[in-house]
């Protein structure tokens, strides 16, 4: 029996070791979080933290590039870390900066885009975009969890936040006015093109009214306070929407939503000290791709080349402004 | 408790310790404990059902064990058998029963008015039921005396490597162990523990992967056709196998590690060359149950042709609905039966045409094409116990060779699997691995070839083993299949 004891112990150290030469090349960690982990490793002066908005290439692009390439070509003199993924939300960059602080990443800038399509339920709940594991990780992340954290994944411990049931029936507004459950957006006819789904999907996803507590917007406050202690400061924007599809379906009446929801935003952040860079309204229907995409039926913020080159040069101004600001806050202390 | 977890690494190591640290005599009531612990962590309170289950049982046994004759025996018998198959019922079946009859009502335009019985369907519920009446009618027979140890008794129903998913142990093989002092050996420790890993990998690695790919197809199967559904279905033919004989294995290794020796519950079942076959390598803890208990009584082999289909019918019908309280377990257990008796009636078909094609003269083609449809007939059948509904179900059937000629491994075709093209050889390539262990198994025992190996290869084997558990598992939360049942 001691000789079995000896081995077993023996085989323990073997896998050991090899589990941390396997994660030395292949990081434990979830895809999102190596992905973002990776960009702040770089030390770059920016953090460009947002969803595939910012990166989307639409298959007639010729080069590529993401806002991130066209503003590093609007301000070769920084560095920048495009951290954006698809489905990007705001308590993974919350939960992403805690853990760049944490590990003394200390860039000259954070940029967050907001999208005001992830306020929507079809997004802020879908049970892909919750990121459990990925906020997990940034809040205990560590070599030692790198090795463990794939066989610690067998046991399920990192139980998901939302089930499907809880996604598809999630409630659906316009304004105050109930208009369905997520599961009545998501199937059947949603599936395919048409302009009568394609004006409810613009309700579901732009409609709503965002109420001052939602949990977007208290994560935004949380950044705010995160990044001002650690004297880095933040750019929030709101991207650019395809307004005149919009208007185009519901009139005047999307034009006030959105104006409401910014404002909304713009106060809760004002509340912290922060402006918002509103260029929610600055491109032209032809600047946005989903019409001509066949991966999608419904309207998003996916950018042409023109678009993404559009949205950079918008964004150099506020980005002086704010480095600027800094500098002269840091000379005055 | 899963065999999969933390919980079960921490739990089972110091239930090995006690065991053998603990004098014989203690050692059921260690066990008793532990598996009761086991079940609880799942459900507390649905452990009063297996307690109630093994009173009933236990008292039964002893009241038959006092009359001499069958006919003095039986009315234990049929008390035993009301008080199992009731609460089997109960949990399991009557909201299905009950809404089958209110969509009769209702399409009749008749008023009925039955509430569903709310009630989460006890874990392992059909398993410890039909040991325990495997037990009674066991006494019943008069071919085992009954227990007297109530505590002995009690462990035989709720053994907690086997508990929850089987195998089905008979009392003939298990309770007697339970009375045998087991002493440390390193040779079945070591032999329990590989079947743990192999278990393991089976499940977290083989089963867990491909079930993404089944989830995702055969949650939504309207957005799918042809070769997806194909892939599908072939997956999940793999997919219920690894998760099934993975947990007998892990089942088996545990008990093994203790020093107990539990049935075989799989052997190679996709390597049947007929769907007889197929059965006798299936489940065999529930096949051998439901031959020795309900079609040899309704008459077997040995009756006339009209009644020899009734039995078989009723056994694959039974064998159906005991999977689930749902028709879509009904129709595969019903397509089994049609399988088995088309392939008893036309014996000599398939031999008929392999000769008219000459493919008699060279036996492993024989072979080869025997299992090839063999196993599709199997996969066929898995479309109706897989898919949600029978709609789903039909649509599946309807759709499986439609568009074939759409590609699937490149562009978005996998990403609608909700795999990448990169897991997607993983899994082909685990599976390829699996069939290779079993088609060396043909030619042997794979665990005495393997004791002959050198050392290193054994080792390099095992660290592989625990690197792909370790490291190649789906994240996605996948319970093992059989508990549902």
């Amino acid at each position: 029996m001691k000789k079995l004891v000896l081995k077993l112990a023996i085989f323990s150290l073997l896998i050991s070791l090899c589990q941390f030469l396997i994660v030395l090349k292949y990081p434990g960690i979830p895809d999102k979080a190596f992905r973002i982990r990776n960009r702040l490793q770089k030390n770059a002066d920016f953090i460009y933290f947002g969803s595939s908005a910012v990166y989307w290439t639409y298959p007639k692009d010729k080069n590529g590039k993401t806002i991130g390439d066209y503003l590093h070509d609007l301000l070769p003199e920084y560095t920048i870390a495009d951290a954006s993924m698809n489905s990007g939300k705001m308590d993974l960059y919350l939960a992403a900066i805690q853990y760049m602080i944490r590990t003394a990443h200390h860039p000259k800038l954070v940029i967050i885009p907001i999208e005001l399509r992830s306020f929507s339920p079809l997004w802020d709940r879908h049970t892909d975009y919750q990121y459990d594991r990925e906020k997990f990780y940034f809040k205990h992340g560590s070599i030692v969890l790198d090795m463990l954290y794939r066989p610690l994944a067998i046991d399920r411990r990192i139980k998901p936040s939302l089930t499907s049931t809880d996604y598809r029936r999630s409630k659906l507004y316009n304004g105050d006015e109930y208009i369905g459950d997520v599961e009545d957006f998501v199937s059947g006819p949603f599936l395919t093109y048409s302009e009568e789904h394609l004006k409810k999907a613009i309700e579901a996803r732009y409609m709503l009214k965002i109420p001052e507590d939602h949990h977007i917007i208290k994560d935004m406050a949380a950044i705010v306070r995160l990044l001002r202690d650690a004297d880095i400061p933040v750019l929030f924007y709101i991207t650019p929407i395809d307004h005149q599809t919009g208007e185009q379906y519901w009139e005047d009446l999307f034009d006030e939503r959105i104006q409401k929801n910014i404002h909304t935003i713009q106060a809760a952040l004002a509340k912290e000290g922060e402006q918002l860079f509103n260029i929610a309204f600055s491109l032209d229907q032809t600047e946005f791709t989903w019409r001509q995409d066949p991966d999608f039926n419904y309207m998003n913020e996916h950018l042409s080349e023109p678009g993404k080159r559009h949205v950079a040069r918008l964004l150099v101004k506020p980005i002086e402004e704010k480095l600027a600001a800094e500098t002269d806050r840091k000379k005055l202390f | 408790m899963l065999f999969n977890s933390i919980h079960f690494l921490i739990f089972f190591p110091i239930v090995f310790v006690l065991f053998f640290a603990c004098p014989h005599r203690f050692r059921w009531f260690l066990l008793l404990c532990a598996s009761y612990y086991f079940y609880m962590c799942w459900k507390a309170e649905y452990v009063l059902l297996i307690i109630a289950s093994t009173l009933l049982d236990y008292f039964m046994g002893l009241l038959m064990g006092r009359e001499p004759t069958k006919a003095g025996r039986r009315k234990y018998l049929i008390i035993s058998l009301i008080g199992n198959l009731g609460i089997l019922f109960m949990f399991k079946y009557f909201n299905f029963f009950n809404e089958t009859l209110r969509a009769t009502f209702t399409h009749f335009n008749m008023f009925y008015n039955v509430p569903a019985f709310k009630a989460l369907l006890p874990i392992g519920v059909s398993f410890y039921t039909f040991q325990t009446l495997s037990y009674s009618i066991e006494v019943y027979r008069g071919n085992i005396q009954p227990e007297k140890h109530v505590g002995i008794f009690a462990l035989y129903v709720a053994f907690f490597p086997q508990l929850v998913a089987g195998p089905i142990e008979r009392s003939q093989n298990l309770l007697p162990q339970f009375y045998k002092k087991m002493h440390l050996d390193a040779g079945r420790i070591v032999s329990g523990l590989q079947l743990i890993l192999w278990g393991m990998f089976k499940k977290v690695v083989i089963a867990d992967r491909l079930a993404v790919v089944v989830n995702m197809v055969y949650g939504n199967p309207y957005h799918y056709q042809g070769s997806s559904l194909i892939i599908a279905t072939l997956f999940f033919a793999f997919q219920i196998f690894c998760d099934f004989s993975g947990y007998s294995d892990i089942a088996i290794g545990t008990s093994q590690v203790m020093g107990f020796n539990l049935m075989r519950n799989f052997n190679r079942p996709y390597h049947a060359q007929s769907i007889s076959e197929f059965w006798q390598r299936w489940h065999i803890s529930l096949s051998t149950w439901f031959r020795d208990y309900v079609y040899i009584p309704l008459g077997g082999n040995k009756t006339t042709f009209s009644k020899w289909i009734f039995c078989i019918i009723t056994t694959f019908f039974l064998s159906g609905l005991w999977h689930g309280a749902n028709w879509t377990f009904i129709v595969w257990g019903m397509l089994h039966a049609v399988y088995y008796l088309a392939e008893k009636r036309y014996a000599g078909f398939t031999d008929a045409i392999f000769k008219f094609f000459r493919i008699h003269k060279i036996p492993a083609l024989q072979d080869i094409l025997r299992i090839l449809l063999t196993f599709g007939l199997v996969c066929f059948a898995w479309i109706f116990f897989r898919a949600n509904t029978i709609s789903d179900a039909l649509y599946i059937s309807t759709y499986l060779f439609t568009g074939l000629r759409e590609p699937f491994i490149f562009g978005n075709g996998m990403g609608a699997l909700g795999i990448t093209f990169h897991d997607f050889m993983i899994s082909i390539l685990l599976l390829v691995l699996m069939e290779w262990v079993h088609l060396i198994q043909r030619f042997g025992n794979i665990r005495e070839l393997f004791s002959k190996k050198p050392a290193w290869l054994r080792w390099a084997v095992y660290l592989f083993l625990t690197l792909c558990i370790m490291n190649l598992h789906a994240l996605e939360e996948i319970p093992f299949i059989y508990f549902q049942f």
